[in-house]
């Protein structure tokens, strides 16, 4: 696998994406965090 | 001069122009000196985050180690890619908040307005100021060296001109110059990057190419483990290289002080993704071009000018010059924010705190532009007479850092009982020994790298210390609280209902079904 013994190759090739898919979790759980906050204060404001 | 000669003069001279053009609206006020009002969005953010993060060491010192060690110096580089996702959804929302709510406008400040007390601030500062220093003279170094070969000038005019230029448009423009110089420059240091990637890649015959011409020279550098198998089985020592710069940002002041400056928590989300990609594009290629050097350059008697002497065996002219620029551009966009935070620091923490406390923002202004460029003359000076290598620097000056702040910064925004006595003893520890490890190097006979162990020490210190003394205050727990704020009810509070609500509820499903 692109000259890699197989040790180096599947402990180094993954990184890239793994980064990739957890900044993506994090920006959606993120994004629905920032929704939540805008809601209450939207609320909170309205009762005030 | 030559054509790429004229290329990177220009290129100079476009960061004057934008630390000249925020010179004014620098001056308004002491906040928007040092922290530009508090007005960065997600782009920004993340390009001066990741470009102050990613300095002369992505050029110099990452691919010399991957000439030194092989695929080992990966472990690094893995770390580095996750950084930023890491210490943005760590500290960003939170710091950001209680930053703004306690009033600080330095990292140093924000220490001893958490942890209540000024010995934090002047422990704080003594630790910061030395080891920024280093990390700047490291910066200077490689910024000589690029130069140096880029114009043909000598080591020390190189030096002089270079580090002439930032600190005229740090001093002259503040942190929002070296905001906006930074997003430029990250753009300019992923172009040259990707750039000579690519040609290099294609040159050698793709990944498996290299790989191939490695286990050629010696099996061992496709070894997780370095070449000659050096760390075999040390664990410790490869935790520690990926938690160095996966981690270690939380602990650097003049990357923790990009969470204080941005425009809203709402900026968070948008930089770890900008700079997770940006990461992605930029980290491995610096040390696979290291790997390359050991093929195409085996003979190099500077390790650390693999990139530059590529640039000009493999490509030479205008794409060398965007290269250089961008190995400029990486030095200038970290050194600049260290000098930026080390003038916030003497300023701020040092003079204002204990010299003169009812310094005008104009004078505090002059004080930190003062300092500056103080900082800066001395690290040329440093720079010239003693220039050690830019890879032990860095890896030193970092790893120190990190070790002094990242505990303290973390704990001043997760634990409700974290105290000064805690910040002192995380900071003191974490610093001492990581300098005791690396000075008597430590980490051959214990198999544990220098961050590693000064991480630890720096982690019980904050825990042990933090049941002496006296507990935060009210003011401080509310503030606490405040920077937590996502749900107007806590989690707990949420279960308690629940379980207190749940009989009534059934009383309520059995009446209705009774009454059917």
């Amino acid at each position: 696998m692109l000259g890699f013994p197989v040790e180096t190759f599947w402990w180094f090739v993954p990184w890239p994406f793994i980064w990739v898919g957890l900044a993506t979790i994090i920006y959606f759980k993120m994004k629905k965090d920032d929704e939540l906050e805008e809601k209450m204060e939207k609320d909170q404001n309205q009762n005030l | 001069m030559s054509m790429d000669g004229v290329i990177f003069i220009i290129y100079l001279g476009i960061l004057l122009t934008i630390g000249l053009w925020f010179s004014r609206r620098s001056s308004a006020s002491t906040e928007q000196y040092l922290l530009g009002g508090r007005s960065l969005g997600p782009a920004v953010t993340a390009m001066t985050m990741q470009t102050t993060a990613m300095s002369g060491f992505m050029f110099m010192g990452a691919p010399a180690m991957a000439f030194k060690y092989g695929w080992y110096a990966i472990w690094y580089a893995i770390g580095d890619a996750g950084g930023s996702i890491i210490n943005l959804s760590v500290l960003g929302k939170r710091m950001r908040r209680m930053s703004e709510l306690l009033g600080a406008l330095s990292p140093i400040e924000y220490l001893e307005k958490r942890f209540e007390s000024p010995s934090v601030r002047v422990v704080g500062s003594i630790i910061s100021i030395v080891f920024l220093f280093g990390y700047v003279c490291a910066q200077f170094i490689a910024a000589g060296k690029a130069m140096s070969a880029l114009t043909g000038f000598t080591y020390e005019l190189s030096l002089l001109i270079g580090i002439s230029v930032i600190i005229i448009y740090t001093v002259a423009g503040g942190y929002l110059a070296v905001a906006y110089t930074s997003f430029v420059q990250g753009l300019i240091m992923v172009l040259g990057v990707v750039g000579i990637g690519v040609l290099a890649y294609f040159h050698i015959g793709g990944l498996t190419g290299l790989n191939v011409a490695l286990k050629a020279v010696d099996p061992t550098y496709l070894s997780i483990w370095g070449k000659d198998l050096a760390y075999y089985g040390q664990w410790g020592m490869v935790l520690g290289a990926i938690l160095i710069y996966s981690i270690g940002y939380m602990g650097l002041p003049h990357v923790v002080v990009r969470h204080m400056s941005m425009k809203s928590t709402k900026t968070v989300k948008g930089a770890v993704i900008i700079s997770a990609l940006w990461n992605q594009f930029f980290i491995f290629v610096p040390y696979i071009l290291g790997m390359i050097g050991i093929i195409l350059l085996p003979t190099i008697a500077d390790p650390e000018m693999i990139i530059t002497e590529l640039a000009y065996t493999l490509f030479p002219g205008i794409f060398a010059a965007l290269l250089l620029s961008a190995i400029m551009s990486a030095v200038m966009s970290t050194a600049d924010s260290i000098l930026m935070q080390a003038g916030s620091i003497l300023s701020r923490d040092v003079y204002q705190r204990f010299i003169n406390k009812d310094a005008s923002p104009k004078t505090m202004i002059l004080v930190s532009r003062l300092c500056i460029l103080l900082g800066g003359v001395v690290g040329v000076v440093v720079a010239i007479y003693e220039p050690p290598s830019v890879f032990a620097l860095v890896l030193f000056a970092f790893g120190t850092l990190g070790n002094a702040f990242l505990v303290p910064y973390v704990a001043s925004v997760y634990s409700r009982k974290a105290n000064y006595i805690g910040c002192l003893c995380a900071m003191i520890g974490g610093a001492t020994t990581n300098i005791i490890w690396t000075s008597m190097g430590l980490e051959t006979s214990t198999g544990l790298h220098p961050f590693l162990a000064g991480l630890l020490v720096s982690l019980l210190g904050m825990l042990i210390g933090s049941r002496f003394g006296r507990k935060p205050s009210d003011e401080i727990l509310t503030a606490f609280e405040q920077s937590r704020k996502k749900r107007v009810f806590s989690k707990e509070f949420d279960r308690n209902i629940t379980r207190d609500l749940a009989p009534e509820a059934n009383n309520v499903s059995k009446f209705l079904a009774d009454n059917k």
